[in-house]
């Protein structure tokens, strides 16, 4: 489709590069760091241009490049520790089903960061592409290559999370805790 | 908690995100109409995710990064059009030095490396409702590899062919077949045998054919590789296929379609 060099590059800036600055808030939350954030962007956008050639024009270019990010990310990682790459989706999180937590009355900015960074990185990633960056849950399917179905389940169990590690810190959350419980117990019941 | 209460909150945030049908939808703003515990959840839940952007806020220079890719984008292009610009006696010169280097070398030391990066670049970002489509393929692959993707058969169990085509990357200009199947994805590349001879590992003999295949791991990625006269062969996977032996009929079935070609 983009046969001339200097157009296939003019198609690529044109659609890739705009996103540069959400997916560099991405990869610094991602990576705990700017520096390495900034190195990651970059070489998600080589492998964006060596593949682009294999861009259909008109389709999400935005979940591409988030699923090449991670892509290279989990790659580097599994660099990193010589390890296989283990994708566990159902292992963690399972008290998140159990026990709904209610939000907390009053929380500060620091006490969610707090309990976002307690999240297991697979519940982080998730909200991080929703509730931070704004994908929709197909988008987000898209970017990590999974079925809607489990984008949906793990976004639940990450926000499950996300308020019960709130609501863990919160000097007022005996109410919140104990209707989790309550609810708990009631599922079990049921079950 | 009643059970209106507990599918209301069991929902909320896909209805915070505007994921819910309309019908659901509805049915949520009117428990809220009437719930005044569940609307004061979901008060606390939008604050949370009105929060959560700021509290995980880090300062970015967006310009300067977009710069700094700009210039390694640049930096990419120009190594190929540098080469793309020559013609006539420089490109012949250019072919003859590569292929004295390439001929020099004992081993290509970056076999491995290359089919696992492009495998990452390439077969891993397709969609996953693609399906094979044969006259995008026939298309896509240029001779020799035109029948390869037919060769290694389009359905192997739950593994499937869902696509073929020639794939430049970093100088190599492989024949792509990328297979799905059992919650994993397959690349298996085929290209000429100019860039030398295959690293030296350790080699096991493929039951029932002459040939060795060298096993490796690159970047947590399985890399089966087979060497003909003058082709190579490369499979790369995830985790072990199952059945095992299904990987190793895939790369038999490529085989011995490079090998018909070579007599």
């Amino acid at each position: 489709m983009f046969g001339i060099p200097h157009q296939r590059r003019e198609a690529f800036d044109r659609a890739a590069l705009v996103h540069v600055p959400e997916l560099l808030r991405f990869a610094s939350r991602l990576c705990g760091g700017v520096e390495a954030a900034e190195d990651l962007v970059q070489e998600t956008y080589l492998q964006a241009w060596r593949s682009f050639h294999r861009f259909a024009a008109g389709t999400n270019c935005r979940a591409w490049l988030y699923k090449i990010l991670l892509f290279t990310y989990s790659a580097q990682n599994r660099k990193r520790a010589r390890q296989p790459f283990l994708v566990d989706l159902d292992a963690a999180g399972e008290t998140a089903l159990l026990v709904d937590v209610p939000t907390p009355d009053a929380f500060t900015a620091k006490a969610v960061r707090v309990a976002f960074d307690r999240l297991p990185e697979r519940f982080r990633t998730l909200v991080l592409l929703v509730d931070v960056e704004g994908l929709t849950y197909r988008e987000a399917a898209e970017a990590l290559d999974v079925p809607i179905g489990t984008v949906m389940s793990r976004l639940n169990r990450g926000r499950g999370l996300l308020r019960r590690e709130l609501a863990r810190h919160a000097p007022d959350s005996w109410t919140g805790a104990r209707s989790g419980m309550e609810l708990s117990t009631q599922r079990r019941a049921r079950s | 908690m009643n059970p209106h209460c507990q599918h209301v909150c069991e929902v909320m945030d896909s209805y915070l995100s505007g994921e819910l049908s309309v019908e659901t939808n509805h049915g949520v703003l009117r428990h809220l109409d009437e719930c005044r515990d569940c609307a004061t959840e979901l008060k606390r839940r939008q604050r949370l995710r009105a929060l959560l952007p700021k509290a995980l806020d880090i300062a970015v220079d967006a310009d300067r990064v977009t710069m700094r890719i700009r210039r390694a984008l640049d930096r990419e292009q120009r190594s190929w059009q540098r080469v793309a610009r020559f013609g006539g006696i420089a490109a012949t010169l250019v072919a003859a030095v590569a292929v004295m280097y390439w001929a020099g070398r004992r081993v290509d030391a970056a076999a491995y490396d290359d089919s696992a990066e492009d495998h990452i670049a390439c077969a891993l970002v397709y969609p996953e409702s693609t399906a094979y489509d044969r006259a995008r393929a026939a298309q896509s692959l240029v001779s020799p590899f035109e029948h390869l993707a037919d060769a290694v058969g389009l359905a192997h169990g739950v593994y499937h062919v869902i696509d073929a085509h020639m794939c430049p990357y970093k100088g190599r200009n492989y024949a792509h077949v990328v297979i799905r199947g059992d919650g994993q994805t397959l690349s298996l590349f085929a290209e000429g045998a100019e860039r030398g001879a295959l690293p030296d590992t350790p080699t096991t003999v493929l039951a029932g054919e002459t040939l060795d295949v060298h096993a490796t791991m690159r970047l947590g990625y399985r890399i089966s590789a087979v060497a003909t006269r003058d082709h190579r062969l490369f499979l790369v996977s995830e985790r072990p296929t199952n059945p095992p032996d299904l990987a190793q009929d895939i790369l038999r079935s490529a085989v011995r379609f490079i090998r018909g070609l070579e007599k």
